[in-house]
């Protein structure tokens, strides 16, 4: 692959550097830090914004929601999907679609012995959001059931230590049926649900969706929530299911138009991570730079000796680029496998911050926080590498070149 | 008491290694105060190793060296560097003197360190400078005077403190022959008046037989040690 | 003073070197010490906007209340209460309040939500509710039959000023209450869930009605001196004795103070990863200039420079440049903390969009300003801080350097 010669100027570029080693390995060791540094900080930010979008687009509205129109602004039970299958049935035909579920939405009152509050009151096909949101995976406390007869709930974490119930007490929920009366139903609580969705947590009290029809008289649904294979499917879905669905009152959702926030959250994190990177790409190619132009000045005898004995200059420039490059590639080496292998070890076994679960939380995310690995934090660390180095490398060569070497072998040392 | 006596002082460069040197091989010597000695020999021989173990600059490998009393062998680096500035000037021979200060302030350095005051160094500045010739560049940067002036900058540098010894290793290599003969008259000159005892290293002959006393080194021995009257 | 007088010539002849350096390390420090004032000054603000909405700063309750949030755990004797709080001068002002829960009905709706009595005058000193009006009138110690009702409630009880609605509830007594209310004002804070589920009412009218006279589930007060709060709730709570018992807001907003030291931790490890890189630059620029100097130092050395002398001077160019640059950062970072205090930065699309999302999914107020804090010791400590660090770049040189015996520098190619 290398001439001859070329492995000569290795070789050269080699020694050198040992020579040298104390300010190669300054390079070395900033690069490899820096790599690590900012491998971390995408792998884990990532990890965390997915980790947020999915607690909320999972056990919330899902990647594509298809709901009444009117209902968004005014979670008023008459504004139902009133025939949900003619829906469902082209959803089944979508291979896009990963899962589906119906869910009646309804704002309620909870009360216990001394204490009531607000609820967001789910009705919930268990089984169906089993192996839609996986749901039992959420269960900290008790079972994933609404017992045999039905009159079962499962409740959000915080809703349940404020309301101080637990496993097998029961709750009165208060709402609305469809005539505008007050109804009322007596539960058991079966289990108790951490999501990480504030809305679930805080406020949420799931129960059988059939049982809470019977209760308000909805014949419908209020929600379709639906998960793609493809995250980023969603635009193409929705174009295709509107026409189909052709009803003036129905309204086909992004998450990313019912989450904005998060949509916006991940914008203003790739756009910060971008900052930070090239922010740092700058400072580095500085510092490698320096040392170049101190490695080049210093040699100017020596490569004026090369070039008397026949070497031509583009042959010294490139000893010069190469030189640098494996310094500055070694770094990126050694970051790159220091800062994967730690990414891998965080993506495999998640970063255990348990003891701040519930600060956490109030952010939407899980005491575990698992990173992000992609191959092109890597392909695009080594392009900034590269970039950097023959950046660094331009102006030290130029200046050599001004100097003409050969002259400068009759200058004193 | 001897004013410098040197006793079987070894040197072994890279010991144990494959490039091992010896460099000197037991030396033993004594010099008298007020000597102006050259110590000659091929390249290789050990001349400017033995000024280094000389001036504490280096240390031996084996052996002692006693000067004014003080075993310097036995010293550590920083009480080494106060009796350099306390006794001894050096000459080097690529001048090495301080870019960043003027001819001035290169004199008067060593004088700084020691806390004499200002108007002292001063007025010894002057007194020098005007000995060596260099009193009307005293404000210039070093890089602003050809070799002959920055080699006088550098024995005035190594004179201004009143120290016991100068030792000059090859102090006129870098010099043409007018150049090197001034010097070497200069140099002679304050080992009389300035009663300093000068030891300086050589392989020019004409610069040799300036000397009142001249040792030749070969392979790290001392070969020859006579004494011209 | 000739140590010094080298330093600077030393910097001036390397004035490129130098002036990149004195860059990098102002930028470093006005980055640092404006992202602290930020930091500092956005969580206080989302603090006091949390705790002065409606929380309040410091809260007596029964010391049963917590476990057992029912009718026999309150404040039995208010007007006791009230008299030892006038007491503290460390007190500013307190006020009552009685928090139950109703449902609220009119002919077309009926919605479950916070019901709670105040006493309007006081409440006014304790909280922002006075302030948060943005459609008809605060309440008065004289309303009967009046409600303060938080705006999005009163969308969706489809209400507005003047109009009709009744509430069921349970009096203090555990004895059946309803009654119907005219809606005299209503209030919008930063908090979504506060605003669409709160009713505010006259405690006098409230304690005809539900029998709670003299009686109160919480009484808000607010410290003189914000600083002495922990100090000032002990005083209290001696003062009250064991049966009730007193919180201030690091206890009762606990979850959103740890989430706001995560958030400053997180802001950190970014700021870290910049000034290892920062830092990592200036450190391998004060290498390549006392490696230039080797043979220098080597005469320096020889004619008497003790080694401590050599670290003298090098630490003195460090702190030349420190001076320079901390001071020159430290102006810039103090003049943004300042300005940022006093016009903080306006996220313009998070005051569209994503404010009102943001609260309603995170529960959390949302502010779509930032405003940084003007702390000067702080800025002190930063600047502190960073000269140690500019100092800290040199001493792997020193190390280094020292390493040599001056014959070995002398000789150093």
């Amino acid at each position: 692959m290398f001439s001859h010669t070329e492995m000569l100027y290795v070789k050269m570029a080699l020694l050198h550097i040992v020579r040298r080693k104390g300010r190669a390995a300054l390079i070395s060791i900033m690069i490899a830090i820096s790599m690590i540094g900012l491998l971390l900080m995408e792998g884990m930010y990532e990890g965390m914004m997915v980790q947020i979008t999915q607690n909320s687009i999972k056990t919330g509205s899902g990647t594509v929601s298809i709901q009444h129109k009117m209902f968004r602004s005014d979670n008023n039970i008459k504004y139902t999907i009133a025939n949900p299958y003619k829906i469902t049935a082209l959803l089944d035909s979508k291979k896009e679609v990963e899962s589906y579920v119906m869910r009646i939405n309804q704002r309620g009152l909870i009360a216990t012995a001394g204490y009531s509050q607000g609820v967001n009151v789910m009705g919930i096909d268990l089984e169906k959001e089993s192996s839609h949101a996986k749901l039992e995976n959420f269960i900290i406390k008790g079972n994933y059931n609404f017992n045999k007869n039905g009159r079962g709930a499962l409740i959000g974490y915080r809703l349940a230590k404020k309301l101080k119930v637990d496993i097998g007490k029961k709750v009165i929920v208060t709402m609305q049926d469809t005539n505008n009366e007050v109804v009322s139903v007596a539960l058991k609580i079966t289990g108790i649900l951490k999501t990480n969705n504030m809305a679930i947590d805080s406020n949420g009290l799931l129960m059988d969706i059939e049982r809470l029809r019977g209760l308000n008289g909805i014949q419908g649904v209020t929600e379709i929530s639906i998960l793609l294979h493809e995250q980023n499917d969603d635009t193409q879905l929705i174009h295709s299911l509107v026409p189909k669905i052709n009803d003036q009152n129905i309204a086909v959702y992004s998450y990313k138009e019912l989450y904005p926030s998060l949509h916006e959250g991940e914008a203003m994190m790739q756009t910060y991570s971008r900052i930070s990177s090239s922010f740092i790409f700058i400072v580095a190619t500085l510092g490698i730079f320096g040392v170049v132009l101190v490695s080049v000045f210093e040699r100017v005898r020596e490569f004026g000796i090369m070039m008397a004995i026949g070497t031509q200059f583009h042959d010294i420039a490139r000893l010069i680029i190469y030189e640098s490059l494996v310094i500055t590639m070694s770094g990126y080496i050694v970051g790159a496998l220091l800062g994967g292998g730690l990414l891998w070890y965080f993506k495999e076994f998640g970063l255990d911050l348990s003891g701040l679960s519930d600060a956490f939380a109030i952010f939407g995310m899980d005491s575990s926080i698992h990173a992000i690995l992609k191959r092109e934090y890597f392909t695009s660390a080594f392009i900034s590498v590269l970039v950097a180095t023959l950046a660094a490398t331009i102006i030290p060569i130029r200046t050599l070149k001004q100097r003409n070497p050969i002259q400068s072998i009759s200058e004193q040392p | 008491m001897n004013f410098l006596t040197v006793r079987n002082v070894k040197k072994v460069f890279n010991e144990g290694s494959e490039s091992q040197s010896n460099a000197l091989m037991g030396i033993d010597l004594s010099i008298g105060k007020e000597e102006f000695i050259v110590i000659s020999g091929p390249s290789g021989s050990g001349k400017s190793t033995l000024l280094n173990i000389i001036g504490g600059l280096d240390a031996p490998s084996e052996g002692s060296v006693e000067l004014v009393g003080t075993v310097i062998t036995a010293l550590n680096e920083n009480d080494l560097a106060l009796f350099r500035r306390e006794n001894i000037g050096f000459v080097f021979q690529a001048y090495n003197l301080i870019p960043v200060l003027t001819v001035k302030e290169n004199i008067e350095y060593v004088m700084r360190l020691m806390g004499i005051p200002q108007s002292q160094c001063d007025a010894r500045v002057l007194e020098v400078a005007r000995e060596l010739d260099i009193d009307t560049y005293l404000n210039k940067f070093p890089d602003h005077l050809s070799g002959g002036q920055q080699q006088r900058v550098a024995v005035a540098r190594a004179v201004a403190s009143k120290p016991k010894l100068i030792l000059a290793d090859e102090p006129t290599a870098n010099l043409d022959t007018a150049n090197a003969q001034k010097l070497m008259e200069l140099m002679r000159r304050l080992n009389i008046e300035e009663k300093v005892t000068i030891i300086f290293s050589s392989h020019d002959p004409m610069v040799i037989e300036k000397a009142r006393r001249s040792i030749v080194l070969r392979d790290g021995k001392i070969i020859e040690d006579t004494v011209r009257s | 003073m000739i140590l010094f007088k080298m330093a600077l010539r030393e910097l001036l002849s390397h004035k490129k070197r130098s002036i990149v350096t004195l860059l990098l390390s102002a930028f470093s420090t006005a980055l640092f010490i404006f992202a602290n004032a930020l930091n500092n000054g956005t969580h206080n603000q989302l603090i006091r906007s949390s705790v002065e909405i409606y929380p309040g700063y410091m809260q007596i309750t029964n010391r049963a209340f917590e476990e057992n949030p029912n009718f026999d755990n309150l404040i039995f004797d208010v007007a006791n209460v009230t008299k030892t709080l006038q007491k503290i001068h460390e007190i500013n002002a307190s006020a009552a309040r009685f928090e139950s829960y109703a449902l609220y009905s009119t002919n077309e709706q009926s919605i479950g939500g916070m019901f709670t009595a105040i006493e309007p005058e006081k409440e006014a000193h304790v909280s922002r509710l006075k302030r948060s009006l943005v459609e008809g009138e605060y309440l008065t110690p004289s309303d009967t039959n009046a409600i303060y009702l938080g705006a999005e409630l009163a969308k969706r009880l489809k209400v507005g000023i003047g109009d009709t609605l009744s509430f069921i509830s349970t009096g203090a007594d555990y004895s059946f209450a309803a009654d119907n209310l005219v809606v005299k004002g209503l209030f919008k804070t930063k908090l979504y869930e506060f605003d669409n589920a709160s009713g505010f009412v006259n405690k006098g009218y409230f304690d005809e009605v539900m029998h709670s006279r003299n009686i109160a589930t919480h009484i808000i007060m607010s410290p003189t001196d914000l600083e002495q709060i922990d100090v000032v709730t002990q005083k209290v709570q001696k003062a009250l004795g064991h049966g009730l018992e007193v919180k201030n807001y690091k206890t009762t907003l606990e979850d959103l103070i740890l989430a706001m030291e995560i958030d400053t931790i997180f802001g950190y490890i970014t700021l870290g990863i910049f000034f290892i890189v920062i830092f990592f630059v200036i450190g391998i620029f004060a290498f390549l200039s006392v490696y230039a100097r080797i043979r220098q130092i080597g005469v320096l050395r020889a004619i008497g420079t003790t080694p401590k002398q050599v670290m003298g001077m090098l630490l003195i160019e460090a702190l030349i440049l420190g001076f320079l640059s901390v001071g020159l950062g430290g102006a810039a970072g103090a003049y943004a903390s300042h300005h940022y205090e006093k016009h903080p930065i306006e996220i313009t699309s998070l005051v569209d969009v994503d404010a009102q999302e943001y609260a309603k999914q995170y529960n959390m107020v949302a502010e779509a300003t930032f405003p940084s804090e003007f702390n000067p010791p702080r800025i002190m400590l930063d600047m502190l801080i960073m000269m140690l660090l500019n100092l800290m770049t040199v001493l792997y040189p020193i190390v280094l350097i020292n390493r040599f015996t001056p014959t070995e520098a002398i000789r150093y190619v």
